[in-house]
């Protein structure tokens, strides 16, 4: 059985944010600002769990990005994916989910998974559509948000369930080859170990030069970045720690809260 | 035929009426803009009957597209009907609800119908001629303004977003008849999993924990302010829940629980829409993030800025001392 996973190289968001807001766009150069989407280690970590519960199980993992990412493919090397793929891009190409998931369809190798996992959502663009637009454009089913997966590799299919509101799973089986986006706490992500990473440093991603594919048109822009106005008061206490404290114990109390 | 603005409605929405006034609310301002026609859609083995409630919840014209035999939402089903159906439609925008069944479909209907997708919509920006969709990135600290290039577009709207329409009369409904057998994607239903905790709806003040507080045994900090804060419960952010800190019924979210006590005090919570969902209603918000930036400052009355590890002791210093003063 082969699994394909997609690995998203993000920038580190709970760092503040150095913006250019005259172009409207971020500046983020530092090459520490960048690490795999917390998403992806969840599906990584999954194919791990597969590979470890059935016979003859490779894992590919691969990413669409800049030389740099190169880094988070050697981290999922290091869970334990057997081989990476790096299709790649030059700083300022067009990453939206469509053109991304176009990429990936175009890699070589891709009729050849009999499972495809990505993360739910990434964490700097938030859309959540890489994972279902990839499944359409290889015509094979999707499941997001899924929570549980069993696979059976000789009835090809695998059962899945998908988180959906008010606690409640949505239950299905999808038919093989099939493409499933995973959502956090479905397991425990593990840390890369050291032999798997001594092996990684040694194994050269396949690389795929993006600008050499056929690709489409992008179908949406972001013209814009703003900084999002303030919906309460958003009173900002001031000096040091135990002068904040005493404020906002003065609040609590006026507030009737204590 | 008039171009129109499709809206699809959700065929098990218990809060069928608010989610799709909503809807409705956005579709209509959408539609104004772009000179329109707003129309609504619902598919399901129930559809007659729900079609006639969507039209008088939102006062569109609605069309009901029974399918016998589809008792639950099944991607497959939806994505083909919907691919036939918008075309003959004439709909230049489709839109629908964030939820997770959108997100589910609307990406890959949207590479069907050769469209752009924009998820979780928040609000609609018109520069000079240009339409541009509103919506948070990273972790909810920027608003990105997305223009489409296709000339239909689809679309899904954050809950909570947009005000609903008040009713004005109910739309008129046509009834429509389909057949699908899905062939790839077998739904076998839906089950209840957890329960969020009751004790969240009576605290009157939530102490609520993120991945900023570091590891689990940080969480005694809170508890100790818990102590002295009356009627007070501990929650936490999805990740603090996923890494079995706290279990999962104390998960505040768009996947957990919505509260709305009287102090929420959110420590170490960046503020991703996914979380603020769940809280946003809260009577008062207060935050203490170590970055100025961090989005839940957005919604805040008092921001902290400062690390929780070492804020919290301080403040349980200061409400004793408080309290002390009190007593004498
Ligand atoms: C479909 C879907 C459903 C989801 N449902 C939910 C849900 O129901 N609930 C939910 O919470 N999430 C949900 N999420 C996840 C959500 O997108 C975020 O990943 C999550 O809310 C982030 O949690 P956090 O704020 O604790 O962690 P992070 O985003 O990692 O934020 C940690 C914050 O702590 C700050 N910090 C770090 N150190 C300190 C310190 N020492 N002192 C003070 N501050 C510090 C950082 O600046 C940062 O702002 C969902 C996601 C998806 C895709
Ligand atoms: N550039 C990329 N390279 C590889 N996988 C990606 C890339 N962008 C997105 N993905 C995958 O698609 C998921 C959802 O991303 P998004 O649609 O951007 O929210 C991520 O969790 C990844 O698994």
């Amino acid at each position: 059985m082969k699994i394909l996973v997609c690995v998203k190289e993000v920038p580190e968001v709970n760092a503040p944010v150095r913006a250019d807001i005259s172009s409207g766009w971020l500046l983020l150069e530092d090459s520490h600002y960048f690490r795999m989407n917390r998403f992806d280690e969840f599906a990584v970590e999954e194919a791990i769990r597969i590979k470890e519960s059935l016979p003859d199980v490779t894992i590919a993992v691969l990413t669409v990005g800049q030389a740099r990412a190169e880094k988070i493919l050697r981290r999922a090397m290091g869970m334990g994916a057997d081989r990476a793929i790096h299709m790649l891009q030059e700083p300022g190409a067009d990453t939206s989910p469509f053109t991304v998931a176009s990429a990936i369809a175009q890699h070589p190798g891709i009729g050849e998974y009999d499972l495809v996992l990505t993360g739910v959502m990434a964490e700097d663009d938030m859309q959540g559509q890489t994972g279902p637009m990839l499944a359409e454009l290889l015509g094979i089913p999707c499941a997001t948000a899924v929570v549980l997966v069993r696979v059976f590799l000789e009835e090809r299919f695998v059962s899945v369930e998908r988180e959906i509101e008010r606690g409640m799973r949505d239950v299905l089986e999808l038919s093989l080859p099939a493409l499933l986006t995973v959502q956090s706490g479905i397991n425990v992500p593990r840390y890369p170990s050291l032999s798997n990473m001594l092996r990684a440093n040694k194994a050269a991603p396949q690389v795929i030069e993006v600008s050499s594919l056929a690709m489409p048109e992008p179908r949406d822009v972001v013209v814009r970045g703003v900084v999002p106005g303030r919906s309460r008061k958003g009173l900002v206490l001031e000096g040091t720690t135990e002068k904040k404290a005493t404020e906002l114990a003065r609040i609590l109390v006026k507030r009737g809260l204590i | 035929m008039t171009p129109t603005v499709l809206l699809i409605a959700e065929q098990s929405e218990e809060d069928l009426a608010t989610l799709s006034r909503e809807l409705a609310g956005f579709a209509s301002e959408l539609a104004e803009m772009t000179r329109c026609i707003p129309l609504a859609l619902l598919l399901g083995q129930e559809a007659s009957s729900r079609g006639l409630e969507l039209a008088q919840a939102t006062g569109l014209d609605v069309v009901a597209v029974h399918v016998p035999g589809m008792s639950t939402y099944n991607s497959e089903a939806y994505k083909g009907i919907l691919q036939e159906m918008v075309p003959q439609l004439n709909a230049s925008y489709v839109c629908m609800v964030h939820t997770s069944q959108a997100a589910d479909y609307a990406p890959g209907l949207a590479v069907r119908l050769q469209a752009a997708c924009i998820t979780a919509v928040e609000r609609l920006v018109k520069d000079r001629d240009r339409i541009m969709f509103a919506r948070r990135i990273l972790g909810g600290k920027w608003e990105a303004h997305v223009a489409s290039n296709t000339s239909t577009t689809v679309l899904t709207v954050q809950p909570g977003a947009f005000r609903p329409v008040s009713g004005s009369g109910a739309g008129r409904v046509k009834h429509v008849s389909l057949s699908f057998a899905p062939r790839s994607v077998r739904s076998l239903g839906v089950r209840q999993e957890r329960r969020a905790d009751a004790h969240l709806d009576a605290a009157r003040t939530i102490i609520s924990a993120g991945r900023g507080i570091g590891k689990q045994d940080n969480l005694e900090i809170l508890h100790q302010l818990a102590r002295i804060l009356p009627n007070s419960g501990i929650a936490g952010s999805r990740p603090v829940c996923d890494l079995g800190w706290l279990d999962y019924n104390r998960q505040v979210g768009l996947t957990g629980a919505t509260v709305s006590p009287e102090l929420y005090l959110a420590c170490g919570i960046s503020g991703t829409v996914q979380h603020t969902a769940g809280m946003r209603q809260s009577k008062f918000i207060v935050a203490v993030n170590t970055d100025p930036e961090a989005a839940i400052f957005q919604l805040a009355d008092v921001c902290v800025v400062e690390d929780v590890r070492v804020f919290i002791p301080a403040l349980v210093e200061a409400l004793k001392d408080e309290l002390k003063r009190r007593r004498e």
